[in-house]
Formats: structure tokens, C-alpha cells, sequence
């Protein structure tokens, strides 16, 4: 009788909270993208133009190019963060002296604010007093120093590299905590089967990481396609619009333009772009086999 | 039982932070939003506790920003009805902040005398629809810094520019002659109109359209990228806004830059030095000697009262207004200031002074940032080499026109 | 034969992780040798790694000197402590519901949880802006607080939910029956043995407050009350940009969490490891 109320007692703060602070606004932001509303044109009004926005958003070439950008900002940033965290992790499960002060150092650029790593970054990327070009210039790699952040391509590179120095301690730590998690006997046996190393990796390593792996990526998928700290702080989306991603376009419309109605549209459309991407990767990985 | 307690307690911790924060106060609380660097904030607090010191029953509050935050909390504010009383801005962001309804007109509480204080082309730069919304804090003109010991004459016209810069560039290496800004910042557009202006071409025609793209606009932005793609005397513009300019100067990366004064505060020496000596002169004429007339305001909020106006007289009274615009290096916006000898016979300050006279005003477009990104767009493209100058600036006021910001006639 | 191809690997391991560290940690040591340098020093070629005109006064100019960085510091601390707290206080009771029972709607909720990941807080800022002033919070660090306790929230419920299915229900059952009454038994047993986890969430959600800049930037109009990542940014928008001092202000907005890190490091990884795996 206690048991069947109890645990939405328990669930009950949390949810009127979130429903409150994030559920509520998310509900605002469907309505508002129904709108024209624009804060600095009081004498245009507010007027409800049911789909128009939707309409306005996909004609417009802005739109589709900051997408195809978002996907490739999103797919190299991840691939980065998860193939190096990936294979760091695995180094850093074997038991050897050290262990503990690497996992440690490991963690130092996720504690640092977004904001202030992407201004140490701008100070490391600097084109004329930088450390990266001196470094570069030092081992030979270049013979004068690069603009980083003053051509399309190379500021791109750069915020990717901003992003994923940020994102890869998060990956290894879910990592070595999943590798941590599979069992040794597994291991054993296939010792006694006479698997080298990398029939291990492919055949129980993997396998068995795939919910970790699952859970890592996909949450890193949203919060990359979602980055705004860095990319605003970096280059403001430029130059030009090599930078600009579907987030800072939002911001722009929204904060810059206080287009409330288009901002919202932005807003909206990326959400459900994220939901369908989800609920098909998810599809995707998890076909086969229950998690 | 003791969570309940833990969570009593973080209650009233939440409930006490709110209360600190609503804690009525005896004294007329006047809040003053300022934007800028140390120095500039420093003599906005000079003026405040001189003010309070005066008058003990007030208290200002001066709320620091930097320019790169001052835009987006200011227009939070304002509809949050929270504008301070006092607000320092671009005087670009007038049009929008009265079309919003957030400031009130400054005529009612002008005296005859203050009104006479100020040129009448100035107060137009903050007038917005017949009404003075604005009381101009600075005055900003432009002129050419360039290194005494590098340069013997400063170049008179655009192919003198290039020629002195390919020269100083070539006898000193590690050295660009001149910086140009192209960031995603205001600077770059006005850096931009001073060529725009001196080819004869205009922003908006009297009718209010745009008008970038004429044949003047594509030649002036053809110079200005061609001095980085063609002549490549400048360091990447891209990476840099006007104001770090200075400090490549300062270390000996660029011969000459175009600023206002306030490029002496950043480079943080005299002219007569021995590291970097330099000096100002006229910029380099087009078609026409022209350079870009820009300035900064006081706005007041729009329920603020007498009280605030008070404060605000006092810190733009002439002898305040004067003291500043002279030790932090601007422009003297008092018409008498001008023609002191105190500005007369500082070579420096003379040609910002002579330049007023070949100055065109700021654009006006209703909403200045959706503007300024347009643009700023625009020119990187063309500086990048994506596109020709015509077809930037064609695509410039393509945007401009269906955003609809063109200001109103 | 065996030991030697051991040794190979443990070599490699080792060197593979030093280069890794040192590409990872470039930019940490380009900020610690900036923040000692001068102002000439900064802009001087080719750089230095260690200063000539080594200096420490930089740390104590913006500490307590001329920015007087104390301040930010410590509404930073106000607003993450509390943003630490308040989601512990609604995420664990959360948790606890859904390592312990299994009930309608729990899955409508864990997916409620995963979907609000996907909305930027940035896309969120005008309604959410809205709320706070028809609340009368602008202004209030009780605004940042609730607004990044909830997107703190999903992230806390989820590692704690690993942890406590970790721990046996047996546990409290038994205490149960020794006639402890649940909030009892959950307060004695349950809490402690979830300390490491509960410590591992708070710090998450921590982080997130300590990281905020978003939300201090729309909802906080004086210098007094801004966090430190505010103080940052309007650092970087002033004319001038002091790298140096700057770069010692990016130091001292690490380091404390940094410390802190370093203690519940191990914690870290067995909890995101229950988290993970039954998540």
C-alpha cells in the first residue's frame, strides 16, 4: 500500500522542479516559435503566424548551411573525443606505477570553465604572440607563424580542438570506469583460447564496452551539437560564418536581433532534430541486443 | 529526520540570499551602467564620489561591464524594466533603446545654457526623431598613427599609403606597415567607412536605403582588402579588432593604424618616446578628405527622475567634461574646450581636432548589431577572398534590406 | 621473454602518455608561464616558457589588487556550492525511487531526463528569462542557482541512480525489520554507504555551476554579485587585454576544483561506471 505512493514521493520534487525551470520554458519556447514577436520592434506586435516560421527557417539557405556545419562541427569533434579517450582509457587500465597522477592530470582541462579555456586557447592560437605557432615554428612543422583563427578553415580546426580538449577527460573517465566493469574471467578465457591482443580488443573489449559506449556518445553528441561557450568566445562564429553553428544562429536571432519568434524556431528545430537523431542511434546500436 | 533539517536550512540559506539582495536602503540610490577599460572607469568614479561627497543623502552605483557584455545585459535590462538611470552607450544603440521605450528624452531637462554647451552637429549624433535622447560623453574622430623614427612624411593619399607601407615594410623586418581590423567587431565597419567615405560613396541614400554597394563602396573595400590580399602590408585582419591595434603597435608590428585618442591610453606612451616614437596626422585622402564622426552618450532610464538628471549634469559639466575628455584622451566635446589652447598646442590632440571638419556621422540603422554583423560578414568575406567586394557588398545590402533595418526617415 | 615484452609495453604505455599529457596540458602550461610574466614580457618573441621577469604580483593584483578577484571568486563558490547542494537535495530521493522501485512512468521519466539534455540552456535563456523577472529574481544568485540546478539535475540523477543499484537492497530490509523506519534506515545505511557517489554527483553538478557563464550573464546586472566566469569575460572585453593578469585570474579559477577533483578521482570513475552500465 506505502509502496505504491512512495516512490513518486520521492520523484516529486525533482520533477515539479524540472518541470518548473526546464519543462515549462521548453513548453514557451514551442509557443513562441508560433509568433512573430520581435523585442525591438514593439510597433510590429505580437501576432500568431502558426507555421510561418517553420516555413521562413527552411527556405532560408542560412539554415541548411549552419546544419550541414553543425553535423560536421558535431562528427569530428565526437570522433575526436572518442577515439582518443577511447584509446587512452585503455592504456590507462593496466596496473602500473603512476596510474593515479596521469588519471589525475587527465582531468585538468574538464575542470576548466568552458569560458576560460576558450580565452586561453585564443591566447595559445594567437597569430602573433601565440605559443602554438612558436612551438610549431620550434619543431619545424612551420616556417612563419599561422592566423589561426583569422582563415575559415583553420579557426573551424581550432574550435574543434578547443571542444574536444574540453570533452576528452569525460570520455575517458566513462571509459575506464566501462573497461573497469567487464569482467576478468572473460579476459582469462580468452587467454586460454590463444586470442592475441587484438582479437581482445575486437572480440570482448568492445562488445562488452557497448552500453558504455552507447550512453558516452550519444550524450556527447548532444552536448557538442549544442557547444556555444567556446565558439562564441573563439571567433563569434566567424570568420564569416565558418564557425557558426545552429546554437550560435539561435543566440544571434534570439539575443542579437531579440527575434523571439525565429530564436525559438532555431531553438525548437534543433531539438527536434536531436530527438530524431537519438531515438535513431539508439535504434541503431541497440537493435540486437537488450540493454 | 535530519534531512528535513538539511533541507530547512538550505531554505533559508535560498531565502536569505534573495533578501539580501531587496534590502532597502535610506539613500536616493542613483545606478550608473558604464562600459570601458580601467583608466575610463577610474575617472567615472572619481566623478561619482566627488558627487556623493557633495550631495551625502545619494549614493552612486556604478555598474562595471565590459563593452563586449554592455549590449546583451543592457537590452536584458531594459525589458526587465531594470535599466539603470544612467546608462553609457554607443550612441548607434539610440534608435533601438528609444523604440523600445526604454529611455526618455533629455529636452525637458535641458537648460538653454547646457544645450549651448555642445555643437549642434554633435547633439544631432544622439538625437533620435526630433528628440534629444542622448547627452554625447565622447567624440571620436580618426586619424593616422604612424612611427616618427620609421617614417619621415606621413603619406597624403591612398597610393602614398601603400607606397610608405610596402616601404617601412621592407626595410624593417618582422614588421607589417599598417594594421587594418576585420574581427567580428564595431570597429571594423567604421574602420571601413573612413575608406568608404573618402571614395565619396555613403551607407544609407537620403531616402534611407542602402547604398553600400555603389561603385564608390566596391572601390573603397577593393583598397581595403587589397592592402592585406594584394599588397599584403598588414597582419590578418581577420584576427584583430581596432583596439588591439595599438598593442601591435606598441611592440613594433605595424608601422601606422588608424584610431581615435584613445589609441595613446593603449599604447601606454607618449609620443616622444624612445621605444616607439609616433605622432598623428590626417588620414590619407580618397576622392575626398573624409573620416567617420562617431560618438558616445548618456541615456537616461526612462522612469528615472530629477535626481538622476542632477548627477548626470554634474558629471558632463564643462569643467568635468573637459577634465575628462583630456586626460583620457578625447576629442573635446565642449565647443569652447576646443578652441583652448590647452587642446591647440597638443600636437597630438590637434588633428583629431582638425579632422572634425572633414567628418561624416555614424550611420543610424535601427538595430545596430543585426547591422554590424551583416557587414562585418561582408568584409571578411571579401578579406578572405570568398567573394569579389561588388558581391559582398551586394549580399550586404541584400540583408539589409530584408531585415528591414534601414533607418527610419 | 615474458617480462621483457612486459617491460616494452610498460615503457610504451608510459611514453605514449607522457606525449598524450603533454599535447593535453599545453595550453595549461602556456597559462601558468603567462601568469608570471610581464606585461612586455607577454608580448615579447619568441616567447618564454619560464619568465626572465618572473613575477608573482600579477596573482596578487587580481586577487585582491585592482580586480579584486576574491569577490567573483566567492560568488562562484555561493552559486556552485549551492547548485552542488540543491540537486543532491532533488536528485537523490529521485535516485533512490529508481534503484529501488519499479513503478509506472519510471521510464517516461528516465527518458524525460536524457530529452532535456538536448535543449541548449542557451536556446532556453528568453523564456527562462521571463520566468526569473515574472519571479522578481533578476539579479539574485537564487536566479543562477535554480537555473543551473536544473540542468545539473538529469546528469546527478543518473549517476546516482548507478550507484545506489549498486548498493543490496537487503540492506535496508534488514534494518527495516530491526524496526527502523525507512527515512531511518535510509539516513543510517543507505546515505553513508553512497557517500563517494553522492560526493561524485555533487561535484558534477558542482562543476556545472562553477562553469556558468549563461545564465550570471542574463540574470546578474552588478559587477558586485558576478561569478567569476562573468568577471573573466568582461575581462577579455575591456581594451586593453592584460594577458598576463588574465592568465593568473584563469589559474585561480581552476585551481580549487581542480584540488578537488584530484581527492574524489577515484570515486569518479566507479561511479560513472554503475552509472553507465545500468543506466
Amino acid at each position: 500500500m506505502r509502496k505504491r505512493y512512495l516512490p513518486y514521493l520521492f520523484i516529486m520534487p525533482a520533477v515539479i522542479f524540472m518541470l518548473l525551470i526546464v519543462a515549462y520554458p521548453i513548453l514557451l519556447t514551442f509557443r513562441s516559435s508560433l509568433f512573430h514577436e520581435v523585442l525591438i520592434r514593439p510597433w510590429e506586435g505580437v501576432e500568431f503566424v502558426g507555421m510561418d516560421n517553420f516555413v521562413t527557417l527552411i527556405k532560408n539557405q542560412e539554415f541548411w548551411s549552419s546544419l550541414q556545419r553543425t553535423a560536421i562541427w558535431t562528427v569530428s569533434s565526437v570522433l575526436g573525443k572518442t577515439l582518443i579517450g577511447l584509446s587512452i582509457a585503455i592504456l590507462l587500465n593496466q596496473k602500473f606505477k603512476f596510474r593515479g597522477i596521469y588519471r589525475t592530470l587527465i582531468l585538468i582541462p574538464w575542470v576548466t570553465p568552458q569560458v576560460v579555456s576558450a580565452i586561453i586557447w585564443r591566447w595559445v592560437y594567437n597569430g602573433e604572440y601565440g605559443m602554438l605557432n612558436y612551438v610549431l615554428m620550434r619543431l619545424g612543422l612551420i616556417n612563419t607563424g599561422i592566423s589561426w583563427l583569422g582563415h575559415k578553415t583553420t579557426a573551424f580546426i581550432a574550435a574543434v580542438i578547443n571542444d574536444m580538449w574540453i570533452g576528452i577527460p569525460f570520455m575517458i573517465v566513462v571509459f575506464l570506469s566501462g573497461l573497469q566493469g567487464i569482467p576478468n574471467e572473460l579476459y582469462e578465457a580468452a587467454k586460454v583460447d590463444g586470442a592475441n591482443r587484438i582479437q581482445t580488443l575486437f572480440k570482448i573489449t568492445l562488445p562488452q564496452l557497448k552500453p558504455v559506449f552507447l550512453t558516452a556518445t550519444i550524450l556527447s553528441i548532444i552536448w557538442t551539437f549544442n557547444s556555444f561557450n567556446i565558439i562564441w568566445v573563439l571567433t563569434k562564429g566567424g570568420p564569416v560564418n565558418a564557425t557558426e553553428t545552429l546554437v550560435i544562429k539561435t543566440y544571434k536571432e534570439a539575443f542579437g536581433k531579440f527575434d523571439i519568434g525565429m530564436g525559438s524556431t532555431y531553438a525548437v528545430t534543433t531539438f527536434i532534430l536531436l530527438m530524431i537523431f537519438s531515438l535513431f542511434y539508439w535504434r541503431m546500436f541497440s537493435e540486437k541486443d537488450e540493454i | 529526520m535530519m534531512k528535513k533539517y538539511f533541507t530547512i536550512g538550505l531554505m533559508l540559506i535560498l531565502i536569505s540570499l534573495i533578501t539580501f539582495n531587496v534590502l532597502a536602503e535610506d539613500k536616493i540610490v542613483i545606478k550608473h551602467m558604464e562600459p570601458g577599460d580601467d583608466a575610463k572607469l577610474g575617472y567615472v568614479h572619481e566623478f561619482a564620489d566627488a558627487y556623493m561627497a557633495k550631495n551625502p543623502n545619494v549614493e552612486i552605483e556604478i555598474i562595471e561591464v565590459g563593452w563586449g557584455n554592455i549590449y546583451q545585459k543592457m537590452m536584458s535590462m531594459a525589458q526587465a524594466g531594470t535599466m539603470p538611470d544612467v546608462v553609457y552607450v554607443g550612441s548607434r544603440w539610440i534608435p533601438v533603446l528609444a523604440e523600445m521605450d526604454a529611455i526618455q528624452p533629455l529636452d525637458n531637462f535641458m537648460t538653454e545654457d547646457k544645450v549651448n554647451d555642445y555643437s549642434d552637429s554633435l547633439l544631432n549624433t544622439a538625437n533620435y526623431k526630433e528628440n534629444q535622447y542622448g547627452l554625447p560623453r565622447a567624440y571620436s574622430t580618426k586619424t593616422l598613427f604612424y612611427r616618427t623614427d620609421l617614417i619621415d612624411s606621413p603619406p597624403e593619399t591612398w597610393e602614398e599609403l601603400v607606397e610608405v607601407a610596402k616601404e617601412v615594410q621592407a626595410n624593417n623586418e618582422g614588421m607589417y606597415g599598417m594594421g587594418i581590423s576585420g574581427a567580428k567587431h564595431v570597429s571594423t565597419t567604421s574602420q571601413f567607412f573612413n575608406y568608404l567615405f573618402q571614395a565619396g560613396g555613403k551607407v544609407f541614400n537620403e531616402a534611407g536605403e542602402p547604398v553600400l554597394n555603389s561603385e564608390e563602396g566596391v572601390k573603397a573595400l577593393q583598397f581595403y582588402v587589397d592592402l592585406y590580399r594584394e599588397h599584403k602590408v598588414t597582419p590578418n585582419p581577420v584576427e584583430y579588432n581596432r583596439e588591439e591595434l595599438p598593442t601591435l603597435f606598441s611592440t613594433g608590428k605595424i608601422a601606422m593604424f588608424v584610431c581615435g585618442p584613445w589609441g595613446k591610453s593603449i599604447i601606454g606612451r607618449q609620443p616622444e618616446n624612445e621605444e616607439t616614437p609616433y605622432q598623428t596626422a590626417l588620414l590619407p585622402k580618397g576622392e575626398h578628405r573624409k573620416s567617420i564622426l562617431v560618438s558616445d552618450s548618456y541615456v537616461m532610464a526612462k522612469d528615472a527622475g530629477q535626481e538622476a538628471w542632477d548627477y548626470l549634469n554634474y558629471i558632463t559639466n564643462y569643467n568635468n567634461q573637459t577634465y575628462y575628455d583630456y586626460e583620457y584622451g578625447s576629442v573635446p566635446v565642449m565647443k569652447e574646450a576646443a578652441d583652448s589652447r590647452r587642446f591647440q598646442q597638443d600636437e597630438f590632440f590637434k588633428t583629431f581636432l582638425d579632422t572634425i571638419e572633414t567628418g561624416e556621422p555614424q550611420p543610424l540603422p535601427i538595430v545596430w548589431e543585426t547591422f554590424e554583423d551583416i557587414l562585418t560578414d561582408s568584409i571578411q568575406a571579401a578579406l578572405m577572398g570568398d567573394m569579389t567586394p561588388q558581391a559582398a557588398l551586394d549580399q550586404a545590402v541584400e540583408r539589409i534590406k530584408s531585415e528591414n533595418i534601414a533607418p527610419v526617415k | 621473454m615474458k617480462n621483457k615484452s612486459k617491460l616494452i609495453n610498460l615503457s610504451l604505455t608510459h611514453i605514449i602518455m607522457i606525449i598524450f599529457l603533454m599535447m593535453l596540458l599545453f595550453p595549461t602550461f602556456v597559462m601558468l608561464s603567462t601568469s608570471f610574466k610581464t606585461f612586455e614580457g607577454v608580448l615579447g618573441w619568441p616567447p618564454q616558457w619560464i619568465p626572465d621577469d618572473f613575477q608573482f604580483v600579477n596573482y596578487i593584483n587580481v586577487w585582491i589588487g585592482d580586480y579584486q578577484f576574491y569577490k567573483p571568486f566567492l560568488n562562484s563558490m555561493i552559486i556552485a556550492g549551492s547548485v552542488g547542494l540543491l540537486s543532491l537535495l532533488l536528485g537523490t530521493p529521485a535516485a533512490y525511487a529508481l534503484s529501488r522501485y519499479k513503478f509506472a512512468g519510471r521510464k517516461l521519466f528516465l527518458f524525460s531526463v536524457l530529452a532535456t539534455q538536448m535543449f541548449s540552456p542557451v536556446v532556453l535563456l528568453v523564456p527562462l528569462y521571463k520566468i526569473v523577472r515574472s519571479m522578481g529574481l533578476i539579479n539574485t544568485f537564487t536566479s543562477v542557482i535554480i537555473g543551473r540546478s536544473a540542468f545539473a539535475l538529469p546528469m546527478v540523477i543518473w549517476l546516482l541512480t548507478g550507484y545506489l543499484s549498486n548498493i543490496p537492497k537487503d540492506l535496508e530490509e534488514a534494518a527495516m525489520v530491526d524496526g527502523c523506519s525507512l527515512f531511518k534506515s535510509l539516513y543510517k545505511i543507505i546515505l553513508p554507504l553512497a557517500g563517494p557517489g553522492i560526493a561524485t554527483a555533487g561535484i558534477y553538478a558542482f562543476i556545472m555551476g562553477w562553469n556558468d557563464l549563461m545564465f550570471s550573464l542574463t540574470f546578474i546586472n552588478e559587477a558586485e554579485m558576478a561569478p567569476i566566469t562573468l568577471a573573466m569575460s568582461d575581462f577579455v572585453g575591456k581594451n586593453v587585454v592584460y594577458w598576463h593578469e588574465m592568465m593568473a585570474a584563469a589559474v585561480i579559477s581552476i585551481l580549487p576544483v581542480a584540488i578537488m577533483f584530484s581527492y574524489i578521482q577515484k570515486y569518479l570513475v566507479k561511479g560513472l561506471t554503475s552509472g553507465a552500465v545500468k543506466g
